[in-house]
């Protein structure tokens, strides 16, 4: 269950001077933080300063007690910090390209990898990782927070920016990116193979 | 056969596949922390023993004071005299200039002109010829909004190149709808365009529909503090139309881009009166074909479908019924009309806002009912009785066809309702005011079985018993 809005905000508005605060917060926030980090820069060194960064700015702006919807508010921090990072390093997300995906795909697979039975066990281990590279970077942020980080679609429209049919589209667009992916890959939903 | 992946089995892939930050990650993140106390309760502390120390010296001062008096005191009374007039004058100095600027000023506001205050703060650059744009002026309807107005209004392009913006008192173009098909990036770019350097501007998103026509929705907040519109825009080859709801009036509006004025008030804050005033509607209504109530539901094609899921989270736009005195009525597209006649439901802040009087149908939200990953629309409606008790139920399409997958289920309260649906799929239904109405929360479960769709209903009490089944 993801940490509630209420005791989240009474933890922002503690943190000027409570480290006991600070250390609920973050131990709480960490890992969701952290998975939407590394989906958005695509790299574990960044992901991880992000996080590290959301939470130093956390402190040393204060204005977390002014947030009315505090997990919306932290997340929405380390999404910018994320983006800031990926926009310095190189503007590009390692997975971040469907047609290098497909490119990878094709070289493991064949041409024709619709075909099931050329599957890679590797390949197929991470399967979610690379159905997760074969969205647009966008779709990607948008999974992230509605999975991971467990955001409503209001509240990912405020942290990203984006209108509210916006984030709902590219979700449900990115969903069913997923489930052709899976069914092209031949995994049924049982985890099997076919 | 590959069978298809769930909505819910890929969620827990993700999940099951999210990492964690490193132990050294979480040491540093941690240790610098506590640097950050530490180093703020340094600072805390300094500044006491700063503020003690200048408590000390300022003692000693006025001791050293006190005894300088004491032994000048019998000197020389002058001296004293002459060191208060030094202490008066910064403060005589001051009030002396701030006498004369009060003059200066007051003469300069007599030999001014009066001043206009400006009644017009648009904030959007308008493109002219000059900065490259001219063309952009010739083909679209603009799309204006005013804060203190708490309006949100179409001009058309004559009347906006004629005049501009600024003589009809809006802030500034926050959208435009093209009277030809353009995409969404086309539509974002121009409106970055239009919006130029606005701090918080208004965020559109174009959607195009099976009838060759293009939907612009988006928000509009001008500060934080002003009120917040919700636009949907409906344009294509056809004049187009635009509702909106402002928060503020608690007011949905219709407009034709064409006829700039508003052709009345849908709703009024009641929710109870209609307005009648609609001569461009009744024009358009003529060139429809309209079917009857026993005619099926939702008589969409594909493609309409699909706009439906675009904008399915946040505002259901419905093409449904327009009532008059006889009865309920479904107007039924008509390829190739002139104008497609459309009614709106809105879902706002997840309460369904009807347009149209049809009281029947309270409103919609989208349920993954078959538990495939896609949502179904699910539509909510209330009848009454001879009693005036409300009777709440459910229909949704499944598989294409119009599917009653509930009745009845509440009797008795005829209130204001909220429809909201959880990620499990369930369609929760719960009033609007949780302490003194009855709070439902129904998972609606479809079973297939003799080829009929079993509905089942259940609650957090278990399954209703009210429930009911319904036929496809």
């Amino acid at each position: 269950m993801p940490a509630e809005v209420s005791w989240i905000n009474q933890m922002l508005q503690r943190l000027s001077s409570d480290p006991d605060a600070f250390t609920n917060l973050y131990n709480e926030m960490k890992k969701p933080m952290y998975a939407v980090a590394y989906r958005i820069t695509g790299n574990r060194e960044d992901a991880e300063d992000s996080v590290q960064d959301a939470f130093l700015n956390l402190l040393r702006g204060g204005r977390g007690s002014y947030a009315r919807n505090g997990r919306a508010y932290l997340f929405q921090i380390v999404h910018n910090e994320a983006l800031r990072r990926l926009r310095k390093r190189s503007g590009e997300i390692v997975c971040g390209d469907p047609a290098e995906f497909t490119a990878g795909a094709e070289r493991i697979f064949g041409a024709d990898s619709a075909a099931g039975d050329a599957r890679d066990a590797e390949f197929a281990g991470s399967d979610i990782e690379s159905a997760l590279c074969a969205l647009s970077d966008e779709e990607r942020r948008i999974v992230s927070l509605r999975v991971e980080a467990e955001l409503g679609y209001a509240e990912i429209a405020k942290v990203t920016g984006k209108s509210l049919p916006t984030v709902f589209r590219r979700y449900r667009a990115a969903i069913r990116k997923m489930q052709q992916f899976f069914g092209r890959n031949g995994e049924n939903p049982s985890g099997g193979k076919e | 056969m590959s069978s298809k992946m769930t909505e819910r089995e890929i969620k827990e892939k993700i999940l099951a596949a999210s990492q964690t930050m490193s132990p050294e990650a979480d040491a540093r993140v941690l240790s610098a922390a506590r640097q950050f106390y530490a180093e703020k309760a340094d600072h805390e502390s300094a500044k006491t023993v700063v503020s003690g120390a200048e408590a000390a010296v300022s003692q000693q001062e006025s001791r050293a004071e006190e005894t300088e008096t004491k032994q000048t005191e019998t000197m020389c009374r002058k001296s004293e005299l002459r060191r208060k007039v030094r202490s008066y004058v910064p403060a005589i100095l001051a009030a002396v200039v701030a006498l004369a600027c009060i003059a200066i000023g007051a003469t300069g506001a007599l030999r001014k002109k009066p001043q206009t205050p400006d009644p017009t703060p648009v904030s959007t650059p308008i493109p002219t010829g000059d900065e490259g744009h001219p063309a952009k002026w010739e083909k679209g309807v603009y799309i204006a909004a005013d804060a203190e107005k708490s309006d949100i209004r179409l001009i058309p392009t004559p009347v906006v190149a004629a005049e501009g913006l600024q003589t009809e008192g809006y802030r500034g173009v926050v959208g435009i709808i093209y009277p030809r098909g353009i995409t969404e990036q086309e539509a974002a770019d121009y409106i970055e365009l239009l919006r130029g350097g606005r701090d918080d501007p208004a965020s559109f998103t174009c959607y195009e529909s099976g009838w060759n026509r293009y939907l612009l929705t988006g928000m509009v907040n001008d500060s934080p503090d002003s009120p917040r519109y919700l636009i949907e825009l409906y344009a294509g080859k056809t004049p187009g139309w635009v509702v909106y709801y402002t928060e503020k009036y608690d007011e949905l509006r219709l407009e034709s881009p064409t006829a700039i004025e508003s052709l009345g008030i849908i709703r009024d804050p009641n929710r109870r009166s209609l307005q009648r005033n609609w001569p461009d509607w009744t024009t358009a209504a003529s060139s429809v074909k309209w079917g009857g109530p026993d005619e099926s539901f939702l008589p969409f094609d594909v493609s309409a479908g699909e706009m439906y899921k675009t904008v399915g989270a946040k505002l259901f736009i419905d093409l449904a019924a327009i009532a008059d005195e006889t009865g309920y009525w479904y107007p039924e597209y008509k390829e190739g009309a002139q104008v497609t006649q459309l009614v709106w439901f809105i879902v706002w802040k997840n309460r369904a806002i009807q347009v149209s009087p049809f009281e029947n149908t309270l409103g919609a939200a989208w349920c993954d009912l078959t538990g495939d990953g896609e949502p179904e629309l699910v539509t909510i409606g209330r009848a009454f009785d001879e009693q005036h008790s409300v009777y709440l139920y459910a229909y949704s399409e499944v598989n294409g066809r119009a599917c009653e997958v509930a009745e009845t289920l509440y009797t008795g309260y005829s209130g204001d309702w909220v429809f909201a649906t959880g990620d499990d799929g369930a369609l929760h239904i719960v009033s609007a005011n949780r302490e003194t109405m009855p709070v439902f929360d129904v998972r609606v479960e479809l079973a297939e079985q003799n080829g009929k769709t079993e509905v089942t209903l259940r609650d957090a009490r278990g399954i209703l018993p009210t429930s009911a089944s319904g036929n496809q």
